[in-house]
């Protein structure tokens, strides 16, 4: 029997930015689902219960930091790691992300893909 | 070869400062150093300018984030305002002969709406981070609509322009250099925030310090200042265009690498590359 594929969920609204990270798990041999606003993002992290979140802070609706928030108050929930893939480079967001219980926080314009993978993998 | 490929290719530092000296060594050797001046060509080399900042809007960004797309659109907008001024120039003074102080007026008004232009798009950004309100965007909105009302007006009926007190332009030069300063402080900020603007910065500051000294210079043209220094009113306009030339050449650059930034977005720019997906703004 052919085992189960873990699934990742990408919530980040650059749909490029998804796309080729979803062609990069997707050889590494990873499902992938996507969520393009913290609305949807909370919506599917409910519903669908992935392997791991990679969370985008700056997205419409919800921010990540509120999406982080609400999923981490949910106890079935709390425990699907999250990684934060943003933008935002202060220390105060990534000690905030990180307090509120993000297990990783990456930089977008200082880490390449495979270092997203690679933290990715850890965790699955 | 495509001609926007072409144009692509002049856009690099090297070929810019290649741009950049040649304009400086034409006006000050050819025709006696006077030529540039008198025929307006130092105004009609605008157009090249105007050229590649059109590209540049149209270029290939490798992102379709919301912020970076608004912040982006919203300074191009104002940067092609800040190009087409000059092409303005050399039309208004060359071609339809209106009021030299109409002109340049106008001219030095649209500086202060594109230093404007940068504090909007930055407070773009702002009020997504901060999560405040769009009352600074509004203001700054209706500064610059002023700012156009006002160019407007005055091209219309130019006898405005004799309404104004003597310190008007002062006032304006002033503006120019306090919106500037602000808007260094708001982009040294925006790229603790978000480093994705980090290299965008290095060259969008120096371009505000350019175009604040060229108003500076456009000032002193006007007040016949410099040439107690013995500096000529030809090399006093020399002097203004060469600085916003300098200024239009590092904007470019800036938006350049915007385009392409590093880490994860350089990959997705090679991946966009081999299926052949952009995004334009």
């Amino acid at each position: 029997m052919s085992e189960l594929k873990k699934k990742l969920l990408i919530v980040e609204d650059d749909e490029h930015v998804s796309k080729v990270y979803a062609a990069k798990f997707a050889k590494e041999g990873y499902e992938t689902i996507f969520a393009v606003n913290g609305e949807e993002g909370v919506k599917k992290i409910t519903e669908e219960k992935p392997d791991l979140v990679i969370l985008d802070l700056m997205v419409p609706k919800k921010d990540g930091f509120t999406v982080l928030e609400e999923i981490k108050k949910i106890p079935e929930l709390a425990k699907i790691p999250v990684i934060i893939l943003s933008n935002l480079g202060q220390e105060s967001d990534k000690a905030r992300a990180l307090a509120l219980g993000a297990n990783e926080y990456l930089v977008k314009i200082d880490n390449s893909m495979q270092d997203v993978v690679d933290r990715a993998k850890a965790y699955l | 070869m495509k001609i926007s490929a072409l144009l692509e290719k002049l856009m690099t530092p090297k070929a810019l400062i290649a741009i950049n000296l040649a304009i400086i060594l034409a006006a000050e050797f050819i025709g006696g150093g006077t030529y540039f001046a008198e025929s307006g060509l130092m105004h009609a080399i605008a157009f090249i300018f105007v050229a590649l900042i059109v590209v540049r809007i149209f270029s290939d960004y490798a992102f379709s984030d919301h912020i970076l797309r608004g912040f982006l659109k919203i300074q191009l907008g104002f940067f092609l305002l800040l190009g087409l001024v000059h092409v303005y120039e050399y039309i208004g003074l060359h071609v339809l002969m209106l009021n030299h102080e109409v002109v340049e007026f106008s001219a030095t008004t649209s500086y202060f709406i594109w230093v404007v232009g940068v504090l909007l798009a930055l407070e773009f950004v702002y009020i997504i981070y901060y999560k405040k309100s769009a009352a600074l965007i509004s203001v700054l909105s209706g500064v610059s609509m002023c700012g156009m009302i006002a160019i407007v007006s005055l091209n219309i009926e130019d006898s405005f322009m004799y309404s104004f007190p003597p310190w008007a332009n002062f006032m304006m030069l002033l503006a120019i250099a306090v919106f500037g300063m602000v808007g260094i402080f708001s982009t040294l900020r925006v790229r603790t925030i978000m480093p994705v603007f980090r290299e965008y910065s290095y060259y969008a500051i120096p371009a505000i310090v350019f175009l604040v000294l060229s108003a500076m210079a456009e000032y002193f043209e006007g007040t016949h200042t410099l040439s107690a220094f013995g500096i000529s009113e030809i090399q006093n306009l020399y002097i203004a265009h060469f600085l916003v030339y300098f200024a239009l050449s590092f904007l470019l650059v800036g938006f350049g690498k915007l385009k392409k930034p590093q880490g994860i977005y350089a990959e997705c720019w090679e991946a966009m590359s081999k299926v052949n997906v952009h995004f334009n703004y």
